[in-house]
């Protein structure tokens, strides 16, 4: 038997365990929600007057989110506008954008920022539970393990944005 | 290779030539000279003789002239048919000789070396190329181990041989061409098969655990920037699914103690992962410091 364990040994090291471990940079919530993000651009309807010049998405607070917007929607469109994004670290510089994500850590802005763009037709994405009560028209949550979000419709007519009816079909709540 | 026939010789020379054997007898003169081909053809005769097939000597001199055949002439080829019928010899000398003959030393230790050869040539062909060919040949060693020596347990040698073949799976899967997923599939049933023979396992476990978690993680990394909503949705569906099926195993390999295969850091690591995957926030946390103990742990 021991020819046979020598060259177990001596086989076996070429045979390393070899899992792939998926690394921190590669963040699936970060790429979930910028997906998402993504599809509220294009199911949501802005009026006339914001369906020309530059596609606006911003980002209040500090998350990596904003790197991956930047990186893989700066060259893409909505219609026939170009996507720009933004981030915005304090409140007073926040100018207006087609879509504001206010990260968890800036929720308690929310209030301000609806009252802020009311006449801009800011669809305000929050990341809270509870932030359509203060006026947020589409929220992240977490449902069966799922990233997913609930929206607002009454909100988003405050701010003249119509919501696309595949993006309140699968929406998990629909105030 | 002369050394095998210098041994063969010596043993068999001591024990002389028999009467009324005349094709064992001119085997034997053959494979004394070296003549391995020509003494195979006597021997062969010599068995078809009833006279001659009854006596376990017969039986014997053919186990080693076939056994020299395959090792000398044949240079160890693995497909070799005189492998196998060298066992057989064997094996029927001893079957004549009843417990404890004059030759069963003998044909047991050269039992045991040829059957430890086909695990041999599994081990060397143990690669991405060849492992149908490694698994054949396993299959072969512990057939004629359990045949031979039907007490053998070869439990441990299961578990670590299927682990290894699962482990060359493994990297075809992640390979990630056409065909990974069916290579993902061959590996979990492996993995399963371990598990199912040695249900504490850690490395099986780890293992599924994390192929099912890497599944899911390359599904959602995979999803192009332009995913319509209801893919995204049903992308999400089809990942959680596969993430609980790589929980229960994950934590599975937590819970076994002595697991010397896998760093504990490393389970933790998958724990912690699969947490996150799944929105479990707390549990990701404290799985996170669960780790961070361990790494400081590990430096001081």
């Amino acid at each position: 038997m021991k020819r046979l364990i020598l060259i177990l040994i001596l086989a076996l090291p070429n045979m390393s365990w070899n899992m792939v471990w998926q690394q921190n940079d590669k963040d699936t919530h970060v790429r979930l929600k910028a997906l998402y993000v993504y599809q509220f651009a294009t199911l949501v309807d802005w009026p006339k007057e914001f369906k020309q010049g530059d596609f606006f998405i911003g980002v209040f607070g500090e998350s990596p989110l904003y790197n991956e917007l930047s990186t893989k929607y700066s060259n893409k469109a909505v219609g026939s506008q170009s996507i720009k994004i933004k981030s915005f670290n304090n409140y007073n510089e926040i100018s207006a954008c087609h879509i504001l994500v206010v990260t968890p850590d800036n929720s308690d802005k929310v209030g301000d920022l609806v009252k802020k763009f009311k006449t801009k037709s800011t669809l305000i994405v929050t990341e809270k539970e509870g932030k359509l009560r203060d006026g947020s028209i589409i929220n992240f949550v977490i449902k069966d393990h799922k990233q997913s979000y609930e929206l607002s419709k009454t909100n988003a007519s405050k701010h003249k944005l119509v919501i696309g009816s595949k993006l309140e079909n699968l929406a998990s709540k629909v105030e | 290779m002369l050394r095998f026939i210098h041994i063969s010789l010596f043993l068999l020379l001591t024990l002389g030539v028999r009467a009324q054997a005349p094709y064992m007898n001119k085997a034997l003169e053959a494979y004394q000279a070296s003549e391995i081909v020509k003494a195979a053809g006597y021997i062969d005769s010599a068995i078809a003789n009833p006279d001659e097939a009854k006596d376990p000597f017969t039986w014997h001199l053919r186990g080693f002239i076939y056994r020299d055949y395959f090792r000398v002439i044949e240079k160890e080829n693995r497909n070799s048919n005189k492998r196998p019928i060298a066992i057989e010899s064997f094996m029927k000398s001893n079957e004549l000789e009843g417990n404890n003959g004059e030759n069963t030393a003998k044909n047991n230790s050269n039992i045991k070396s040829l059957i430890i050869s086909y695990y041999n040539n599994a081990v060397v062909l143990m690669d991405t190329a060849h492992y149908h060919e490694s698994e054949k040949f396993y299959v072969e060693y512990r057939t004629w181990m359990l045949r031979a020596f039907p007490t053998t347990d070869l439990k441990k040698q299961d578990v670590d041989y299927y682990n290894a073949l699962a482990t060359i799976l493994v990297k075809l899967y992640n390979r990630m061409d056409n065909q990974s997923l069916q290579y993902f599939d061959s590996a979990v049933a492996v993995y399963k098969k371990v598990i199912e023979l040695d249900s504490n396992n850690c490395l099986a476990h780890y293992q599924i655990g994390i192929l099912y978690y890497n599944r899911g993680v390359e599904i959602l990394l995979g999803l192009d920037t332009g995913t319509p909503l209801e893919e995204i949705v049903k992308a999400q569906d089809e990942c959680v699914k596969l993430f609980l099926i790589s929980k229960p195993h994950l934590y599975r390999a937590w819970q076994i103690e002595n697991c010397q295969s896998i760093d504990k850091v490393e389970i933790a690591t998958g724990i912690s992962g699969i947490h996150y995957q799944l929105n479990e926030a707390e549990e990701h946390q404290r799985f996170e410091e669960i780790k961070k103990k361990l790494k400081e742990g590990k430096n001081e």
